[in-house]
């Protein structure tokens, strides 16, 4: 199964959440500063990178994960990858999108759009950090609850007795 | 094997994607017809419900399936998303093309698709959209020309 992490800009929150799904991240505790900012493809997106969905790896069970940006238009992507699965054959069951915004808090739009939009990353890295290190727990929450939602031995390829296709975790 | 598909995707209020997919399929000509264009792609329903999602238009004279997405000022967006997602599910490249449209968002569009929401407006809006799409009609042509000319191997 695939599992699409998306947020404002695919560069911090779904990195983390797909970070700490590979296992990459700690889900006990919280990490450090260095942790976050060392962390694969953490404040690395560019706007010109909206809507490429970014291949991450592979978790225990052998599903896929991704990062994708997707701007302030969740319905845009859920519309659009449901039209195109429907038009080409693909499983809906095949893959989740799992929407990371909700856990982004002031700071880490803040610094965000410092460090990407503006490219002032010595001081917009910072603070996106600082960010989703208060709201790190939360994003554990979340992928957890993926985890959990997700059918038991779903697999890379194989299409799921469940349609979790759209499904707003 | 699936249907060798077109993939227009538009970033403008007004859905030019659909536009650009009917002159690709020959439901429009290559040179602007008002009364056609909005007989074909402006009266029906389908323009409304294109945004933040795609439809599947039909199919070219050479049996090429078209499909059309728009969302305001995402093309890009669109683009990036429709070529990965198709490329991460194992869909071939020889099967689909992206075609992004390479025009910007012209406020006249949307003030145009505004005023189509009232009876009252509706003519001033009507006419609106018929000249910005008269000007950038030749544009929607040659990209067409440019990008949209799918030739694909069966093997």
């Amino acid at each position: 199964m695939k599992i699409i992490y998306h947020c404002y800009g695919g560069a911090h929150s779904s990195v983390t959440a797909a970070n700490i799904h590979l296992g990459l991240l700690p889900k006990e505790k919280i990490p450090g500063y260095r942790d976050l900012v060392n962390q694969k493809l953490f404040d690395c997106h560019q706007v010109k990178d909206s809507g490429r969905i970014t291949f991450m790896g592979r978790d225990e069970a052998g599903n896929e994960i991704y990062i994708v940006g997707r701007r302030s238009r969740p319905s845009l992507l859920y519309n659009a990858t449901g039209g195109l699965a429907e038009a080409f054959g693909i499983h809906s069951g095949s893959y989740v999108l799992v929407d990371v915004s909700p856990h982004v808090n002031v700071t880490m739009k803040a610094g965000g759009i410092i460090s990407r939009r503006l490219g002032l990353v010595s001081i917009g890295r910072p603070l996106v950090t600082w960010g989703t290190l208060i709201t790190y727990r939360g994003i554990v929450q979340l992928v957890e609850k993926t985890l959990k939602s997700l059918p038991t031995g779903s697999f890379t390829g194989g299409g799921s007795l469940v349609s979790t296709a759209g499904l707003k975790v | 094997m699936s249907l060798k598909t077109v993939i227009f995707c538009s970033g403008c209020h007004f859905p030019i994607s659909i536009i650009a997919g009917s002159i690709y399929m020959g439901d429009l000509p290559p040179h602007f017809q008002r009364g056609t264009l909005w007989n074909t792609c402006c009266s029906n329903e389908l323009y409304k419900n294109i945004f933040d999602g795609g439809c599947c238009l039909g199919e070219a004279p050479g049996g090429t399936r078209v499909m059309a997405f728009s969302a305001p000022s995402s093309a890009h967006l669109l683009a990036n998303l429709t070529g990965t997602f198709l490329e991460i599910n194992g869909i071939s490249k020889k099967n689909y093309l992206v075609v992004e449209i390479p025009i910007h968002e012209s406020p006249l569009l949307a003030l145009g698709k505004m005023l189509l929401k009232w009876p009252a407006t509706r003519p001033a809006g009507r006419r609106l959209i018929e000249g910005c799409l008269e000007k950038i009609y030749p544009q929607l042509v040659q990209a067409i020309k440019l990008d949209g000319n799918f030739q694909i191997s069966d093997n």
